[in-house]
């Protein structure tokens, strides 16, 4: 089954090289990943350790672009930042996974968005919802389990009990996060994404091996770095990294209230045709 | 830090149970040491797996109840029988205009016509079906400020506790879980919900107004049980308040997890029948 | 699936798998819609505005220069990314007298995505293209 063959293929993360230099800076190789690793580091508490920083409340991040690649109006960051952007760029794809690359570029010049889920009403899932911000995302901090609350996609949820990825793990859109506290970070390990999602705005594709590590790490009461690196034999030649700040929102409007679902009004359904010679696309 | 208000009568057993993971971490991380993938390990060893500590709920307020936790249903909705939700009184109070809605919908569904409960189109239930109309666990998260309840692949429920009051007029908009605020009051977490989008409240179509006002009482019982007692006033469309009460059991399963759910509308729904 | 079953099924929870069938799809995306343009709309009357996800849609008709009118079909985003920009359920209702700042339908057919709206009292919702007022 895919997940056992990437954890067996990335073993467990090298305990001794865990610090928070290795996962802000240089991209771990994918060899160096495959030795014995240790999850987590021994002495390392998995819970609500009192010790460990608060990072709860309300963050916006950046959208995740491509380098040079302007957004149109009211189509970046909600908060008007510059996008971030993946290491290396280009993208180091895999000669298979650079074909779809292509293809979805081919077809975007033609109007279509090929792999666009959102437009099936799937959900976002991640790395995207991780690395391309445009709405804030809520995260509540209680014992055993951070939670990122997020619009209109389903809550992620980060397991710091100690418990481990599930042997029958079923891909989902989430996949299944766990994760320990160093210091000020909370380092997280994703795997079990189903293979549709896609990694930025772009919709860059992955494929069923990818493995996220993670982390979030409070350099201040109201700024969170993100570092994400993906790790996928498959469709990457080396590992890809990126870091989104988010910043803490505190004015009322950017509460995420709404609980709006992708089929209330939806223009995929072609036999409710709007009256009086207006249309949906 | 969040302040920690525990009852009395809870052990203070935290310390004791990080002692313990750190003991079966180490034995966990060796057998990491003999190559084998982490996954593989937990079946080989005899060890159990660990437990978080005894709920502490971060709810920021020594005297509130610790609602938090996954709670599982005691009964099923379907098991009220002819008042399939629970509802009382049955039947149910209604407006003339709106006992006419509520008839031809009980007609269509019995003649296998009835094409608007948004629940069969993709729609979240909403409220008050989100607490009377499902049987999968929810998840109480209870942090200072507010209490976050979630089901499987559902919007989650925010009720916020930090004193705001609800929006009115034109600013209360429609969601379909509302717009809810509450305070712990005589032990019990209190609600008040607004603004719910124009869905029927449970399976037999039974409509609102937009002057629907939820109300919800959740009491902890005993260590074991959770009672959410949930009243409907509508003074447009009800002649008298409806009640209906829920009974939970704590989950006995300390890994329990969320489940993706994902929907896909039937043949001839359409959930735009709700877009005004 | 029957809807009974459909019913039963949400009641009881069940795990339902990853729904990989999708309906057929009138599907769009941002490549549909022409960036670099902005077009104008005045006195557009609105027929209705529908606060709605995934997209809010904007029903007009528009008086054009040669006489006749025109319907337009105009989509924003979803309501929280519109009440981002200021806009809200209330802000249109049928029979208001707007101007659309939209970018334009590639294939020319009369509908585009929302950039900005004038409304009556001359205050703009959105962002128009180049940031112009």
């Amino acid at each position: 089954m895919r997940v056992k063959q990437a954890l067996q293929g990335f073993g467990l993360i090298a305990a001794a090289a865990i610090t928070a230099i290795a996962w802000c800076g240089p991209v771990l190789a994918q060899a160096q990943i495959q030795e014995e690793a240790k999850w987590p580091p021994p002495g390392v508490s998995f819970y609500g350790d009192p010790g460990v920083p608060d990072v709860s409340g309300l963050w916006l991040g950046t959208i995740t672009g491509v380098p040079g690649v302007p957004f149109a109006p009211n189509r970046g960051s909600a908060d008007g930042r510059p996008a971030t952007y993946y290491a290396p760029w280009p993208l180091p794809y895999s000669p298979k996974y650079q074909a779809i690359v292509d293809a979805r570029s081919a077809a975007s010049k033609q109007g279509k968005a090929l792999g666009d889920i959102n437009a099936k009403c799937l959900p976002f899932g991640l790395p995207l919802m991780l690395v391309s911000k445009v709405y804030p995302d809520e995260i509540v901090q209680t014992p055993g389990q951070v939670t990122l609350f997020m619009y209109n996609t389903n809550p992620v949820m980060i397991w710091t009990d100690g418990r481990p990825h599930p042997s029958d793990l079923k891909p989902s859109y989430n996949g299944h996060s766990i994760g320990y506290w160093v210091g000020n970070t909370l380092f997280v390990d994703t795997v079990g994404l189903v293979p549709n999602t896609t990694i930025d705005s772009g919709r860059d594709p992955h494929s069923g091996q990818l493995h996220i590590r993670w982390s979030i790490q409070k350099v201040g009461p109201d700024i969170l770095h993100m570092h994400v690196t993906l790790y996928d034999e498959d469709a990457f030649k080396e590992p890809v990294t990126t870091t989104n700040i988010w910043h803490r929102k505190t004015d009322p409007k950017w509460q995420v209230l709404d609980d709006a679902s992708c089929w209330e009004n939806n223009e995929s359904k072609t036999d409710s045709v709007p009256a009086g010679g207006f249309f949906k696309f | 830090m969040p302040a920690c208000g525990e009852p009395a009568d809870r052990a203070a057993s935290g310390w004791r149970n990080l002692a313990t993971a750190l003991l079966t971490l180490g034995l966990f991380v060796g057998a990491g040491a003999a190559g084998i993938p982490a996954v593989a390990q937990t079946a080989a060893l005899s060890i159990p797996i660990v437990l978080p500590p005894e709920k502490l709920s971060w709810h920021g307020d020594s005297a509130a109840p610790d609602i938090s936790g996954v709670w599982v249903r005691v009964d099923s909705a379907a098991a009220a029988g002819v008042r399939k939700e629970g509802w009382l009184p049955w039947a149910p109070p209604l407006k003339p205009a709106f006992a006419k809605i509520w008839h031809d919908r009980v007609a269509m569904q019995a003649a296998g016509t009835r094409k608007d409960d948004p629940v069969q189109s993709c729609m979240p239930p909403g409220m008050p079906r989100f607490d009377t109309g499902m049987n999968t666990p929810m998840l109480i998260i209870q942090t200072p400020g507010r209490v976050m309840l979630y089901r499987d692949g559902i919007p989650v429920r925010r009720i916020w506790l930090d004193g705001r009051p609800l929006p009115e007029g034109k600013n209360l908009e429609s969601f379909s879980n509302g717009t809810a605020n509450g305070h712990y009051e005589g032990g019990d977490l209190v609600t008040k919900v607004a603004g719910v989008r124009d869905q029927p409240i449970d399976s037999t179509g039974i409509p609102h107004s937009n002057d629907l006002v939820i109300a919800e009482r959740f009491h902890r019982v005993d260590a074991q049980t959770l009672r959410v007692e949930v009243v409907l006033t509508d003074r447009t469309a009800y002649t008298k308040p409806m009640k209906a009460v829920v009974t939970y059991r704590a989950s006995d399963n300390p890994l329990w997890e969320p489940h993706e759910f994902l929907c896909t509308p039937g043949e001839g729904s359409h959930p735009e029948i709700y877009v005004h | 699936m029957s809807k009974k079953f459909l019913a039963t099924a949400f009641l009881v929870a069940a795990v339902i798998g990853c729904g990989d069938i999708t309906p057929a799809l009138a599907h769009h995306s941002f490549a549909m819609f022409d960036k670099a343009k902005e077009v104008e709309l005045k006195n557009a009357a609105v027929v209705d505005w529908q606060w709605t996800s995934p997209h809010t849609w904007l029903y007009v008709v528009v008086p054009m220069p040669d006489g006749r009118s025109e319907r337009f079909s105009i989509e924003g985003g979803n309501p929280g990314l519109m009440r981002r920009q200021g806009f809200a359920k209330g802000s249109i209702a049928p029979g208001d007298k707007i101007t659309v700042y939209m970018s334009p339908l590639i294939s020319g057919k009369p509908g585009g995505s929302i950039n900005a709206i004038r409304l009556g009292n001359g205050t703009l919702l959105g962002e128009r293209l180049n940031g112009a007022h």
